[in-house]
């Protein structure tokens, strides 16, 4: 386990490597960042010490082996449009991010499995057709409606016509409402109906049938038996889920003006403020692959036959 | 050792195919025999409800879709006005029932005067026409990917799902978002962007389809008889993967044209003489507040019953060809 662990982690730092690589040439190669750092009465000599400031001077291969070194130690570079590190910019807005992702995710967690598990069973068993009826029609939205929409929608509803919620701002519990959940919407709807699927296909398999007549309650045989498989497919989803939950977090962030490093993405790639982008997706890969790491790791708890050496 | 588990990143339409699912199951092959076991079990389903019977909703989602494409394709001849052109005297006209509405402009106009029903019938075209091609591209790219990763395996397999790992270490929408802004965006590129987040995903579901058909007895009698490799692919082995490539392909459009609109509607989308619903939405956020609903709710909801027709009918044509989920 522990030399999957560390043959893993290598992985994911080869991975993040070659991701910077891609990102440096994509920041570097299409746009000349002078353009957009100096306006047109720039003179010669200005051009010359900005060049020479951001180091972009020297030949390309220079510059990649100042960002990895700079890399190592967390310096990004400085934002052309703040004037302050990228990477401590971002890392300030990282909180109000994870703040809304971790609840989101663990909404959507909360909410699907149970929800998926008995609507499966409500299809495999005919039993409560209306419980699966609503579970899919609610998924199926879940899987279809833009986020950007639903967000939308929710604010004229909930905001503008009830005024039970604040339109945008963060600040009281009232404020995150509306953001945490619209954020779980899409994948909360996708992992019910990897529950539910899953729990249709277990239901008349062997070993919940022994379950069953072993005389146990039908709670134990969903919950703890049919689960335990049903759970694979959702955890791999979930950890892709949630990694993408921080992007996605761009629109919730824009449209509810939460502070967080989605909507300063959004910022700084409408100003083309490369520094902060590169920093951004370094921070998103990083929490992705520790992630990823997190699912692989947990099969082996729901699946005893899957060993990770 | 797990195998790099296979699954959409894309969590906006991220339905596993049951391909994938296979995988997942890890290495003891049960999800093959699964088909098995559940038949000698089916105790208690009343065949009536069996669920890949044609329902109402399925036959909706399709004419839904159809007429659609339909209006998408013809939006000239069907919108009433011109989309572009702008009446200032008509501002935000709300629409049909509400008072102060307008015959002439059933679902309002926007902060310019402009007929929203035309511009939403010239933005569906859009997204219709971007979606389909960039999932065309990405299933032809990815079907050529994984059928060659996964017949000859080896040093030419590692380097493509190395590459589909990396491109998978990212989220789609970053990578979507990046691209936009690095490259800019044309139509042509748009789709170019679009393709290139989802064809991980065919050659992925392709690949692990491949190997186990290459493990068959029809494909050791072609390599027997001295079959070429191209020969082998075309004619065995795309014939037993093209089912899974027809249900990725319908299940990869909708989040293609979720990720077109996301992008439009973050302002990284289309260039501005190329509408987009997703822009429009964008635009009446603008206004929502004021009370002028009507200009970011009805692109939304043209986009939302696109996606879900799509949806529907995906479900649908998964449970129909996959013999495995129609026993359940």
């Amino acid at each position: 386990m522990q030399r999957y662990i560390v043959r893993r982690l290598i992985q994911t730092v080869i991975v993040i490597l070659l991701a910077s690589m891609v990102i440096f040439a994509g920041t570097r190669l299409t746009a000349d960042p002078m353009k957009l750092l100096l306006d047109e009465h720039a003179t010669k000599e200005q051009e010359e010490i900005t060049r020479q400031r951001l180091g972009l001077d020297r030949p390309i291969w220079q510059q990649y082996l100042r960002f990895v070194v700079g890399m190592t130690r967390g310096d990004f570079g400085e934002s052309w449009v703040y004037r302050r590190p990228a990477m401590k910019l971002v890392l300030e807005r990282l909180p109000a991010s994870l703040q809304l992702a971790a609840g989101a995710a663990v909404l959507s967690l909360v909410l699907a499995i149970p929800f998926g598990v008995l609507s499966g069973y409500a299809r495999a068993s005919g039993r409560w057709p209306l419980l699966d009826k609503l579970v899919v029609t609610f998924s199926l939205l879940g899987i279809s409606a833009p986020t950007f929409w639903v967000a939308i929608f929710a604010i004229l509803v909930f905001a503008v016509k009830l005024h039970w919620l604040p339109t945008s701002g963060r600040g009281t519990l009232a404020h995150a409402v509306m953001p945490v959940c619209i954020l779980s919407f899409g994948s909360l709807a996708t992992m019910v109906r990897l529950a539910r699927s899953g729990t249709l296909e277990v239901y008349h398999d062997d070993y919940v049938r022994t379950a069953r007549a072993k005389g146990l309650h039908e709670r134990q045989v969903l919950f703890r038996h049919a689960l335990k498989n049903v759970m694979i497919p959702v955890i791999t989803v979930s950890g892709m889920t949630l990694g993408g939950m921080l992007v996605y977090a761009t629109v919730i962030e824009t449209i509810f003006a939460w502070p967080g490093m989605g909507r300063l993405l959004q910022d700084s790639m409408l100003k083309l403020d490369y520094p902060v982008m590169v920093a951004y997706g370094m921070v998103v890969a990083v929490v992705f692959s520790i992630l990823n790491l997190l699912v692989d790791v947990s099969y082996v708890f729901f699946d005893p036959r899957i060993t990770n050496d | 050792m797990i195998k790099k588990t296979p699954s959409n990143p894309d969590q906006e339409v991220s339905t596993v195919s049951p391909a994938q699912r296979v995988e997942l199951v890890g290495p003891t092959g049960q999800g093959n025999e699964k088909g098995n076991s559940s038949r000698s079990a089916s105790f208690s389903i009343p065949r009536t409800m069996s669920k890949y019977q044609l329902d109402v909703v399925i036959v909706g989602a399709m004419i839904v879709l159809v007429l659609l494409i339909f209006a998408a394709v013809f939006w000239r001849q069907i919108a009433p006005h011109d989309p572009l052109k702008q009446h200032l005297e008509n501002r935000l006209l709300p629409p049909m029932p509400w008072p102060g509405s307008s015959s002439a402009h059933i679902l309002g106009t926007d902060t310019l005067g402009r007929d929203l029903l035309s511009n939403i019938l010239y933005g569906l075209q859009m997204s219709l026409q971007i979606g389909a091609m960039a999932v065309i591209v990405a299933a032809i790219v990815g079907c050529v990917t994984g059928l060659v990763s996964g017949y000859f395996g080896g040093i030419v397999d590692i380097l493509f799902m190395r590459f589909v790992d990396l491109r998978m270490a990212i989220p789609g929408l970053l990578i979507a978002m990046l691209i936009a802004v690095l490259w800019g965006t044309s139509l042509v590129k748009m789709m170019v962007l679009i393709a290139f987040i989802s064809f991980t995903n065919f050659a992925r579901v392709i690949r692990g389809e491949t190997l186990s058909v290459c493990n068959r007895d029809f494909v050791e009698a072609a390599q027997a008889i001295g079959a070429k490799p191209f020969r082998i692919m075309l004619r065995h082995v795309l014939p037993n993967v093209a089912s899974s490539l027809l249900i990725m392909t319908v299940l990869q459009l909708p989040s293609a044209i979720l990720i077109e609109a996301t992008l439009s509607f973050l302002g990284f989308g289309l260039p501005i003489e190329i509408p987009s619903l997703g822009r429009l939405v964008n635009k009446g956020y603008n206004v929502l507040i004021a009370g002028y609903w009507w200009y970011s709710i009805f692109p939304g909801l043209a986009i939302l019953i696109l996606v879900m027709s799509v949806n529907i009918i995906g479900d649908w044509l998964r449970e129909y060809l996959d013999p495995r989920l129609r026993e359940a």
